[in-house]
């Protein structure tokens, strides 16, 4: 190639400016003069124009679908570098979410883990996790009865009046309470009754007094006395009335009484879903803006795809907001009733000053028993959670070897040295 | 007044979660040709397109208006193809063409395989000239750039893009004729 003008013949860089109108004034006047006369850079200038053609009618090829999405992904999560490891993640907590969904629904309720479990015990859990010591230990020994474990609930209909008459709750009175900060209430009362039947009708009217419905019922009628919770409810009512529920249940005739309210505050999460509602309310009217500008069928289509899936996680987003601020207006109150135990059925039915080397001896191997579930747990939980990464730092070691090498060869080959090279020649 | 902090923060992202999808909508398909022909292979276009729209994300706050936003698209785009490039070697690798002598038509040994299998001779061809080179000739022959935005791009001057895409041209006619014609001197 040359930059020299010979016989006044431009220079390549200077037909190629002036191929691509970027020469002005006097620079295009002299090159179009010269090529009226100059059959050599005609046709210099026409091949330019040639190639040029030929890059423009490379096939255009169209971007996968899902690099948007991880792009998104990437940035909510910084520091990630690359699709495989993105995935990778995305794994992960797919699976510790899993993981967590798995223990909340097996586990009872006000014990997610076994840790947190044996820290409960002594506020006397209705139903022990695993340890069949932990319920007689409780201190309100009233209600420490069923050893046993599973309760055997005969799933019986309860009784008519429930289910059909639960009322749509005044939702706005709800509303007032929690305006500030968004708390769900949830309630536990368990009482030791003498008339397991009739209390059952007692708290199912409670509810309804209190504007709120019951929610789900189980009445044992068959139930021995000593084997467990005869009947259960769970009752939602307005937040507003939460507290007067309690009462009101509590000042139901009883012979042993327990009474637990937890409440939990979801505002930040409930704003993050507000906020991802906002954010794709926002992409869907691009995407509408959009595709009344678009003019060709295949970018419609590839539009109303993405529309669709826009309006599936805006689905998704407004029913979990939906069921957050239903459980923010409604409080959950579970309610067991225990028929008074017959005294022989209860064998530490002794004064609890008493010294009881057995039921130290029982307890004491109940709380190892319990101690050693939960660094059980935790080291099978270490496992399942270290487990992945080390395979994806594993699997990125050997993708690395397989690139690595592979630009090293041709170095290694010019010089001489190294295997791979000398392989590849023979 | 964390409430409003936080309502304020989710709106801002709300705010940048659509300029983005407008920046996807309106750049993801030319920027993913443009980063295909400047490395040649699309899963790894793929790579670099998501790469390069997490930064796209990332410095919105940086992002011009009007005019200015096509260059800024293509040089965060360009940029990114040049570290990786870089990183895995590529670019010290391939061909230079020089003023003074003709173009080593030293090929990566990887490249060699499919350029056989594809038989498309533009495509080999461009493969063939350096990806500095490649850069500004795309950007003006396939994507329209003038030599001005182009010269932005890229943070050249106009004359040294007036020269790469010379130089580039000379490379991939080369390269295309497989050194069959004399160059035009």
């Amino acid at each position: 190639m040359s930059s020299v003008p010979h016989n006044n013949h431009p220079d390549s860089p200077t037909l190629s400016a002036y191929h691509d109108g970027e020469l002005r004034g006097f620079a295009r006047a002299e090159v179009e003069q010269h090529l009226t006369a100059c059959p050599r850079c005609r046709r210099a200038l026409s091949e330019i124009a040639a190639l040029s053609q030929a890059l423009r009618d490379l096939p255009r090829v169209e971007p996968p679908r899902d690099v948007r999405r991880a792009v998104l992904e990437s940035v909510s999560a910084p520091r990630r570098r690359g699709r495989r490891l993105t995935w990778g993640i995305a794994a992960i907590a797919a699976i510790a979410a899993l993981i967590g969904g798995y223990d909340y629904f097996a586990m009872p309720q006000n014990a997610l883990s076994p840790m947190k479990a044996a820290r409960a015990r002594h506020s006397a859990p209705p139903k022990p996790a695993f340890s069949p010591y932990s319920a007689a230990q409780s201190p309100s020994a009233a209600l420490g009865t069923n050893s046993g474990g599973a309760n055997s609930h005969a799933a019986l209909q309860p009784p008519a009046a429930d289910r059909s008459a639960a009322p749509v709750p005044n939702t706005s009175a709800g509303t007032s309470a929690a305006q500030a900060r968004l708390i769900v209430r949830s309630g536990q009362v368990d009482l030791r009754v003498r008339d397991v039947q009739g209390t059952f009708k007692k708290v199912s009217a409670i509810a309804l007094q209190q504007n709120g419905y019951v929610a789900d019922s189980n009445n044992n009628v068959t139930a021995d006395a000593g084997s467990g919770p005869a009947a259960t409810l769970t009752l939602r009512v307005p937040a507003a009335n939460f507290q007067a529920t309690l009462d009101a249940i509590a000042a139901l005739p009883h012979t042993g009484l327990t009474v637990r309210s937890s409440s939990q505050d979801i505002t930040d999460s409930f704003h993050d879903l507000q906020a991802q509602a906002q954010a794709l309310r926002a992409t869907r009217d691009q995407l509408m803006a959009l595709l009344h500008q678009t003019h060709k069928v295949g970018d419609a289509m590839s539009v109303l795809d993405r529309l669709t899936e826009v309006n599936a996680q805006l689905d998704r987003v407004q029913s979990q907001i939906m069921s957050s601020s239903n459980s923010v207006m409604l409080s959950t109150v579970a309610v067991t009733l225990t028929p008074e135990p017959k005294k022989a059925a209860v064998p530490h039915a002794k004064k609890p000053s008493a010294w009881q080397p057995g039921h130290a001896f029982a307890s004491a191997v109940g709380n190892v028993i319990a101690a050693i579930q939960a660094i059980l747990t935790a080291a099978i939980y270490a496992l399942v959670y270290l487990a992945l990464p080390a395979l994806l730092v594993g699997m990125a070691a050997l993708l690395w070897r397989g690139f690595g090498p592979r630009m090293l060869t041709p170095i290694l080959a010019g010089r001489g040295s190294g295997h791979r090279g000398r392989n590849r020649r023979a | 007044m964390v409430i409003v902090n936080r309502r304020q923060a989710a709106l801002a992202r709300a705010e940048e979660h659509a300029l983005f999808n407008a920046l996807y909508a309106a750049y993801s398909a030319p920027i993913y040709n443009y980063i295909y022909r400047l490395v040649g292979d699309r899963e790894q276009a793929a790579d670099l397109l998501q790469e390069t729209f997490v930064k796209v994300y990332r410095s919105l706050q940086s992002l011009p208006q009007g005019a200015g936003r096509t260059p800024w698209v293509y040089r965060i785009a360009t940029n990114t193809c040049y570290d990786v490039l870089r990183r895995r070697r590529l670019i010290s690798w391939l061909p230079w063409t020089r003023d003074d002598g003709m173009p080593e038509p030293a090929v990566e040994e990887a490249d060699l395989d499919e350029r056989y299998a594809l038989r498309e001779n533009v495509q080999d061809a461009l493969r063939l000239v350096p990806p500095s080179l490649r850069a500004p000739l795309l950007l003006h022959t396939v994507h329209g750039f003038s030599y001005g935005d182009i010269a932005t791009t890229l943070g050249l001057t106009e004359a040294a893009v007036k020269m790469r895409i010379s130089r580039a041209r000379t490379a991939f006619r080369q390269a295309y004729h497989d050194g069959g014609e004399e160059t035009h001197s």
